[in-house]
C-alpha cells in the first residue's frame, strides 16, 4: 500500500490521536485533573479566613505597675491583633502558661521603665512567644508593634491631656481680653482716654498670656496644615496670632473704634481656633491618623481570586510536565521505541504530535477549570469598566489573553516534561523529578510567597519554572484586566522554544542507532 | 553463507564456513564479519550471511545465542562493533524513510499501547507508515482476521491475553505489506492451529517474493522454513535446508538397523566401524544406529555387510530424528568444538 501524500501530517495526527486516546481512556485520571484542583480551590475559598486569629496575650509586669492598668484600658484598641488575656505579676507562672499553650504571647513590661526613660533611652517591652512558623513570627512582630504603639500613644495621650491643662487659663485670659476690649470700645466711644489707656494695657497683657495656649494651636496647625489645606483658619493660626499681637501692640490712648473692631475680629479668630483644637480628644491628637486601605484594581478582592488563577497555572504546569515526563519513558518501557526506530517516522513528527496532544488536552482542562473558578467561585476574568461606569467581571480580551497564557505555559511545561522523560530511565524516576519540580514551584513561583522576596539563586530558580511566568501573566490578566505583559510573554515563549529544541535534540538521539 | 531459493532445492551452504559467495544481484541481506560486543560479552561473533529475495529463513539457536541481536543489527536499531551490513544495498543505520518502509520488524515482546483498543493500535501503526485513512479499513480488517482478532477489535489491549497481544503485534508488522520481514518469535504463545495458519501465510508472502527472517526457539518450526540458520554463542554454525539438517548434525545419514532382539558381538561392531562408508556406530535398544555417508546408496551396502557377517537383521531404514534431536546434536557438537578450540 502506497503512503499518502500527506504522510507527515498523518503521522503527526496519529501521535496526537494516540496520546489523546491514551489519556481519554483513563476517565478517573481526567476527572481528578479537572475536579481535584477545583475542589481544592473551593474548599480553600470556603474554609480560609484572611484575617488572623488574635493572639491570646498575657501582660506581665511588677506589682503596682501603672502600665498593667493602662493595657486594660486599651484592650479594645488592640483587639484586632491581640486578644487581651489578662495581666500577671508572676513571670514564672506566665511563662508556664505560654509553654502549656494557654496563651500565645507574653508582653513583659520592664520593672522600672521611668529610670530608663529618664536616662534618655526607650524602655523595652519584651514580647515572648513559642511560634516557629516564619509567617506567624512575622505576624507576631507586626501585632506586637501595633500593641506597643497603642500603649505608647495611650501614654502620650494622657500626657497631652495633662499638658493641655497648662493652656486651660486661655479661656480665662480670652475672657479678660474680651472684657478689656469691651471696656476699650466703650471708652473710645466716650473719649475716656484714661480708661482707654488702661483697657489697652489690660488687652496687651492678656494677649501676651495667650501665647502659651497658642503654641498648642500652632503645633497642631504646623503638623496638619499640609494635610488639610482647605482649613485656612487653622492653617493661618500662627500668622493670625502674630497679627493680633501686632494689632494689640499698636493700640494706644489714641485708639479708634475701627482699631477696636479690628482687634475684636482678630481675637474672635484666636478664640475660634483655640476652641477648635482644645475640644479634640487627646487620643486623637496624639494619633491623628487612622488607616484605610483601598484596592485600586477592579477585581481580585477575595483570597480565592488571588490563588485560583495561580492554582490553574500550577496544575497545568504539572499536567504538562507529568504527561510529558511519562510519555517517552512509558514508550521505552513498552518497547514501542524499537518500532519507531525502524519505522519511517522521525523525531520531529513524533514530538510535534505529542506536543499537540498534550496542548489540546491541557488546554481543554485549563478551559474547564477557568470556567469553573469564574462561574462557581466568582473569580474575575479580565474585568473591565464600561464607559457608563458599569463593571464587567469577564471580557473577551481577558478570555483571549488567558487562553494565550495557558497555551504558552503548557508549551513550556510539556517541553520540560519531555526533557525529564528523555533523561529518566524509569517512570518512578520521572515521577520523582516531577515531584521535585512541584515542590520548587510551590516555593519559588510566587504561589504562596511573593516573587519579590526571591533573591539571587532563589530568583534564578523561580525563573527556571514555567509556572513563574504563567502565574504572573494569568493573575494580571484575570484579576487586573491587564493586557498580556509583552516582556513576560516573550520570555515564556522563548523558554518554551528552548525546551522544544532540547527535547527535539534528545528525541533524535533516543531514536537514533544505539 | 548464502541463503537463496536454490538452497531449498539442492541442499546446503557449507556448514561452519566463513566465506560467503559473491553477492547475488537479488541479494537482500548481505552481512560480513558482523561482530557486536557488549562489555566482555561477544553477542555476535563474525557473522557472515547473505540472504536472497523470496525465502523464509529460520534463525534457530538456544536462548541468548544472538538471534535477536542479529535481527536488531539488520534493522538498524543497534550498530555493530565491527563488520559490514547491507540490507537493500544500504547500511541499515543510514536507511532513508523510503527504505524503512520496505521492511517490517516484529520485536520479541508485545510492544503496543495497553490503553488503546486493538483497532486503534493497528490504525496507529498504519498511520505511522503513512497509510491513508480512507483506503486502509479493508486491509486492516483482513489482517485482524488473519491473526484471529476480528471479533476483538474494540477490545482494549490491556484486556487481551498475551497471545492476543502477540498476534496484534504480528498484524501491526504486516500492516504496510513490507518486502522484508523480521519476525522475532512470531508464534510464541500462539496455539498450534493458529501457528499453522501463520506459517501458511508466511509461505504465501514468500511466494509473493517477500523475504522473511524468523528467529525462533521452536525448533520444530524449522521444517516450515526454506532454510535454517543455526546459531550458538554468537556464531552462525550452519545454514541448511531443513531436510539436510540431520545430515549436517550427524555428519552423515543415520540409519536404523533392527537386530531382531539378537546380539552383535563387539568385534563385528568394530569391523562395521572400519567400513569406509560408515562414520559412526551406536548401540540402541532395538539394535544399532549407523551413520553412513549417503543413506540411499549405503543402505544396500549395510545389508550386504550383515549378510557377509552372517548376522540376522530385520531391516535397515533411514532414521528420521526429530528437529529437537538434530538441534541438540548440532549445539552439542558446536560446544565440544568450541571447547576444543579454546583448549
Amino acid at each position: 500500500m502506497k503512503p499518502t501524500y500527506f504522510r507527515r501530517l498523518l503521522q503527526i495526527g496519529t501521535f496526537l490521536r494516540k496520546e489523546s486516546l491514551d489519556v481519554l481512556h483513563q476517565p478517573k485520571l481526567l476527572l481528578t485533573l479537572v475536579i481535584g484542583p477545583f475542589a481544592i480551590m473551593a474548599v480553600f475559598g470556603i474554609g480560609y479566613k484572611d484575617t488572623a486569629t488574635p493572639l491570646r496575650t498575657l501582660f506581665v509586669g511588677p506589682v503596682g505597675s501603672p502600665l498593667l492598668e493602662q493595657v486594660k484600658t486599651i484592650a479594645d484598641d488592640i483587639s484586632a491583633s491581640v486578644a487581651f488575656a489578662g495581666t500577671s505579676n508572676d513571670a514564672v507562672d506566665a511563662e508556664r502558661k505560654l509553654v502549656a499553650g494557654e496563651v500565645d504571647l507574653l508582653v513583659s513590661f520592664p520593672d522600672d521603665p521611668v529610670a530608663t526613660i529618664l536616662r534618655g533611652e526607650q524602655a523595652p517591652i519584651t514580647v515572648i512567644h513559642t511560634r516557629l512558623d516564619p509567617i506567624e513570627r512575622t505576624a507576631i512582630r507586626f501585632a506586637s508593634q501595633l500593641a506597643v504603639d497603642s500603649i505608647n500613644s495611650k501614654i502620650l495621650g494622657a500626657i497631652v491631656e495633662s499638658g493641655r491643662g497648662f493652656a486651660d487659663p486661655a479661656a480665662e485670659v480670652l475672657g479678660k481680653a474680651n472684657e478689656a476690649l469691651t471696656t476699650l470700645d466703650t471708652a473710645v466711644d466716650t473719649g475716656d482716654t484714661a480708661t482707654v489707656t488702661k483697657a489697652v494695657s489690660d488687652l496687651q497683657s492678656a494677649t501676651a498670656e495667650l501665647s502659651s495656649s497658642d503654641r498648642l494651636v500652632s503645633a497642631v496647625s504646623q503638623q496638619l496644615v499640609a494635610a488639610n489645606p482647605n482649613n485656612p483658619d487653622l492653617a493661618n493660626a500662627q500668622k493670625e496670632f502674630e497679627e493680633v499681637r501686632a494689632t494689640v501692640a499698636g493700640l494706644n490712648a489714641a485708639a479708634t473704634a475701627e482699631d477696636v473692631a479690628k482687634a475684636r475680629a482678630a481675637l474672635a479668630t484666636i478664640n475660634d481656633n483655640y476652641a477648635m483644637v482644645s475640644g479634640v480628644d487627646p487620643a486623637v491628637l496624639v494619633r491623628p491618623f487612622s488607616r484605610k486601605v483601598q484596592l485600586a484594581v477592579i477585581g481580585g478582592e477575595k483570597v480565592t481570586d488571588w490563588y485560583a488563577p495561580a492554582a490553574i497555572v500550577l496544575m497545568l504546569q504539572q499536567f504538562g510536565v507529568a504527561f510529558g515526563a511519562l510519555s517517552f519513558v512509558r514508550e521505552r518501557q513498552l518497547g514501542i521505541v524499537e518500532v519507531f526506530r525502524v519505522a519511517p517516522i522521525n523525531a520531529t513528527e513524533t514530538l510535534i504530535g505529542k506536543y499537540l496532544a498534550y496542548l489540546f488536552l491541557g488546554g481543554a482542562i485549563g478551559a474547564i477549570l477557568t470556567a469553573a473558578v469564574v462561574l462557581a467561585l466568582g473569580v474575575p476574568l479580565g474585568p473591565v469598566v464600561a464607559p457608563d461606569g458599569a463593571i464587567s467581571q469577564v471580557s473577551v480580551e481577558g478570555v483571549t489573553n488567558v487562553a494565550i497564557a495557558i497555551v504558552l505555559t503548557l508549551f513550556a511545561s510539556i517541553g520540560v516534561g519531555f526533557i525529564i522523560s528523555l533523561a529518566s530511565l524509569s517512570d518512578a524516576q520521572a515521577v520523582q523529578y516531577t515531584m521535585i519540580l512541584l515542590l520548587a514551584s510551590l516555593f519559588f513561583s510566587g504561589f504562596f510567597l511573593s516573587l519579590g522576596q526571591m533573591q539571587g539563586v532563589a530568583q534564578v530558580a523561580a525563573y527556571l519554572l514555567p509556572v513563574t511566568y504563567g502565574m504572573q501573566l494569568i493573575r494580571d490578566v484575570m484579576l487586573r484586566g491587564d493586557a498580556l505583559d509583552q516582556s513576560i510573554t516573550v520570555q515564556l515563549l522563548g523558554y518554551g522554544l528552548v525546551m522544544f529544541a532540547i527535547a527535539l535534540f534528545a528525541t533524535r538521539r533516543r531514536m537514533a542507532v544505539a | 553463507m548464502t541463503i537463496e531459493n536454490a538452497v531449498t532445492e539442492d541442499g546446503a551452504s557449507p556448514a561452519g564456513g566463513i566465506g560467503s559467495t559473491a553477492a547475488h544481484s537479488d541479494t537482500i541481506i548481505d552481512v560480513h564479519g558482523l561482530t557486536k560486543v557488549y562489555g566482555e560479552q561477544r553477542a555476535l561473533d563474525g557473522i557472515d550471511l547473505s540472504v536472497q529475495r523470496g525465502v523464509v529463513v529460520g534463525l534457530i539457536g538456544p536462548s541468548g545465542c544472538g538471534k535477536t541481536t542479529l535481527v536488531r543489527s539488520l534493522t538498524g536499531i543497534i550498530k555493530p562493533t565491527s563488520g559490514q551490513i547491507r540490507v537493500f544495498g544500504t547500511d541499515p543505520a543510514k536507511f532513508t524513510t523510503r527504505q524503512r518502509r520496505r521492511f517490517g520488524y516484529m520485536p520479541q515482546l508485545p510492544v503496543l499501547f495497553p490503553n488503546l483498543s486493538v483497532w486503534n493500535n493497528l490504525s496507529f501503526i498504519a498511520s505511522v507508515y503513512g497509510m491513508g485513512i480512507k483506503n486502509r479499513r479493508k486491509h486492516l480488517l483482513e489482517l485482524l482476521e488473519l491473526v484471529d482478532l476480528g471479533p476483538h477489535r474494540k477490545k482494549r489491549l490491556s484486556d487481551c491475553s498475551s497471545g492476543m497481544q502477540r498476534r496484534l503485534t504480528l498484524a501491526a508488522t504486516l500492516v504496510h505489506s513490507p518486502e522484508l520481514l523480521y519476525l522475532d518469535e512470531p508464534t510464541a504463545g500462539v496455539d498450534p492451529i493458529l501457528r499453522e495458519r501463520f506459517w501458511t501465510h508466511f509461505r504465501t508472502l514468500r511466494d509473493e517474493g517477500r523475504t522473511i527472517v524468523v528467529p525462533t526457539q521452536y525448533v520444530g518450526e524449522a521444517v516450515s522454513c526454506d532454510v535454517v540458520a543455526v546459531m550458538a554463542h554468537g556464531r552462525l554454525i550452519t545454514v541448511q535446508a531443513p531436510s539436510k539438517l540431520a545430515h549436517f548434525a550427524y555428519g552423515g545419514d543415520p540409519m536404523a538397523v533392527d537386530l531382531g532382539g539378537g546380539w552383535m558381538p563387539g568385534s563385528e561392531v568394530a569391523r562395521l566401524r572400519d567400513e569406509d562408508y560408515v562414520k559412526r556406530v551406536k548401540r540402541t535398544e532395538e539394535g544399532l544406529t549407523v551413520i553412513v555417508k549417503d543413506g540411499e546408496a549405503d543402505a544396500r551396502r549395510l545389508e550386504e555387510f550383515f549378510s557377509r557377517a552372517d548376522i540376522q537383521i530385520g531391516e535397515v531404514t533411514p532414521l528420521e530424528p526429530t528437529f529437537d534431536d538434530i538441534f541438540f546434536e548440532i549445539i552439542e557438537a558446536h560446544g565440544t568444538e568450541t571447547e576444543r578450540t579454546a583448549a
